[in-house]
């Protein structure tokens, strides 16, 4: 199962609390946190980074609607609720079921939310191919060694020389690899 | 951003950014602020000063039978609430209160400082602040209550990891920005999740709204972040408690007249008279700047909060501090303050103490070198230093006996502020406390 560490459950009611826990459990996902408030989600969060958060209309200090304004870039919300109270809530980041819920319904929209956490809130980096890396590390050595940079010199020197070039970095690498070596 | 609007303009804006409501702010005797919401098609009669309140549910304010009063707004605090939605954006305009008739009404804190600023200009004098707040962040329990509980495990001026505290911060810090706010410094303090924010010194009048503002804004980022923010000056019994330095000076077409070059301190006679004036009369105002039960958990010795009326140049043990620079930044630093005080009713106090200082030319005592809090009672008793009142009740008492203090308060802020407080003590001293139950259930 992804992403087990980053369900929360926050229901202001501990039965409805304990059934999608329980839901949960027997689909092999622990939440990473269980609560009545939302200032306790809203710290979880913070401290996991991002999360889905699986929730009533309204919590015991709270709405749902507030809850997701508050977590709008570190959170996608799923509120569990009778159709009338569906209403109340609102939320870019809030999805929303109607209870009784079916297994398969809950499940597809969690999946659907899974998707949505992993790239709306931790998109892919940008990462280098090993051969540039290589470059980038052999201009900052070049700098360390006949410049007597620091190693936080040489990176910050190519950055601000790429900045002012409009080059990438591993292009600006490049030339002072060449510079050196010729 | 605040600035300085025209009525047209704040028309323009509300239309333009579609806002959706304006909060009517005013602040109350004790300090709560307190705001009528219109919507913006109330705009208008807004800035006509024809929106009106229910006085009489305002403590302190007026009777039940003289309770119409009106909001004036000041053009130059409107502001959008950056912390709001952007889809249904909130406005405000802080308020005078006003009578029917169109006089300014004699219970509004606000106008309490207006009219002591006046004088003060009278005199050619603008008088300057700049505070210092402090305040706690704690977290809620399961049912979203507040504790004084802390995750935080940080110390004075620690960052990273550690200060969960941070980014509260940091949010707060940014939204005041965005309010026009000049953020002089922000930090950790001393206590497990207390934290600090300095702003840049300015004119008195909107530096009291600036606090106001900033209650507000620490409050409601506080809790969008899950946290709890207090201004109560000492939460926690053993550690360091919350207090508002306040670091004033008077300028007079343009120059700062608290500067003397040719002084062996740098002061200027005008100074010392102020010094001296805010000595003689901290006794009656400490009520106004100190105004809980629990201020006075705060004035103790041991967490580098003043109890003895002395002042000196940098020793931080002292009621007053000049801190080192000179020039146009020469002033002097009232440390006794917290912030749950009413800044408007502070500042009053504080400057209507310090120009009868002025005004009779007084000299203030020697300054004290050494470290207060180790000097013995023959040695404080050698140089005269007398304490702080030590009790809310106290402290109210000497506040009746200083016609200074209560002149500038006015009749009817001072009764209902007396009035107030004395409730307020007496609910407290009947009270039966944890302290009692562990000490005496038992033993008798």
């Amino acid at each position: 199962m992804q992403h087990t560490d980053r369900i929360i459950v926050a229901f202001a009611n501990p039965e409805a609390q304990r059934r999608i826990v329980r839901i949960l459990e027997q689909d092999g996902c622990v939440p990473a946190g269980v609560f009545y408030s939302g200032a306790d989600v809203i710290r979880a969060v913070r401290k996991l980074g991002s999360a889905i958060v699986i929730c009533g209309f309204k919590l015991r200090d709270m709405t749902a609607t507030e809850l997701a304004l508050s977590l709008k870039s570190s959170a996608v919300f799923l509120a569990v609720t009778s159709p009338v109270n569906l209403d109340f809530c609102e939320g870019e980041n809030l999805f929303k079921l109607s209870t009784p819920v079916s297994r398969a319904d809950f499940f597809s929209t969690l999946q659907v939310l899974r998707q949505m956490e992993e790239r709306t809130l931790h998109p892919p980096v940008t990462r280098r191919r090993e051969d540039e890396q290589k470059l980038v590390l052999h201009a900052k050595q070049l700098l360390m060694d006949v410049n007597r940079m620091t190693e936080d010199e040489a990176h910050r020197f190519l950055q601000k020389r790429s900045m002012d070039t409009g080059l990438r970095m591993v292009e600006t690498a490049r030339l002072i690899v060449e510079s050196y070596t010729h | 951003m605040l600035g300085k609007y025209t009525r047209e303009e704040i028309i323009r804006i509300v239309r333009e950014e579609d806002v959706q409501f304006i909060r009517m702010q005013f602040t109350d005797i004790f300090g709560q602020m307190k705001n009528v919401a219109i919507t913006a098609s109330q705009i208008e009669k807004a800035l006509n000063g024809q929106i009106m309140m229910d006085g009489s549910s305002i403590e302190g304010f007026v009777r039940i039978q003289e309770s119409d009063q009106y909001l004036h707004p000041n053009l130059d605090t409107f502001a959008i609430l950056p912390w709001r939605p952007q889809f249904g954006k909130v406005g405000r305009l802080i308020c005078d209160v006003y009578n029917p008739d169109g006089t300014p009404f004699i219970g509004d804190p606000r106008g309490v400082l207006e009219r002591v600023l006046k004088r003060a200009a009278d005199l050619g004098f603008t008088f300057n602040v700049g505070p210092e707040c402090e305040f706690f962040l704690f977290q809620t329990d399961e049912n979203g209550n507040p504790t004084t509980q802390t995750a935080d495990e940080a110390g004075y001026f620690d960052l990273g990891p550690l200060d969960h505290g941070e980014s509260t911060r940091r949010e707060i810090c940014i939204a005041l920005e965005e309010l026009g706010f000049e953020i002089e410094a922000s930090h950790h303090e001393v206590a497990p999740g207390q934290h600090e924010i300095d702003f840049k010194y300015t004119e008195a009048l909107k530096a009291a709204d600036n606090i106001m503002t900033f209650k507000l804004a620490v409050k409601t980022l506080a809790q969008k972040n899950g946290l709890h923010a207090t201004f109560m000056p000492k939460p926690v019994y053993g550690q360091a408690g919350s207090g508002m330095h306040v670091n004033m000076s008077l300028f007079r077409n343009g120059k700062n007249v608290f500067h003397d070059e040719d002084d062996p301190k740098q002061l200027s006679s005008l100074a010392y008279h102020f010094i001296a004036g805010l000595l003689e009369h901290v006794p009656g105002f400490v009520a106004v700047t100190n105004p809980l039960v629990n201020s006075y958990k705060r004035l103790v010795p041991g967490y580098e909060a003043p109890c003895y009326i002395a002042w000196s140049t940098g020793n931080r043990s002292a009621l007053i501090r000049v801190p080192t620079p000179r020039g146009q930044s020469t002033r002097l630093e009232l440390r006794c303050p917290d912030p749950s005080c009413n800044p408007y009713l502070a500042f009053a106090a504080c400057l209507a103490a310090g120009l009868d200082g002025i005004e009779r030319s007084l000299t203030p005592p020697e300054e004290i070198t050494g470290n207060i809090f180790e000097m013995g009672p023959s040695a404080r008793e050698a140089r005269n230093l007398r304490s702080l009142p030590d009790t809310l009740e106290s402290a109210i008492r000497a506040l009746q006996a200083d016609k200074v203090i209560t002149d500038v308060l006015g009749e009817h802020v001072t009764t209902q502020y007396v009035l107030g407080k004395l409730r307020e003590w007496d609910e407290y001293r009947t009270q039966v406390s944890r302290w009692e139950l562990d000490n005496y259930l038992v033993t008798y």
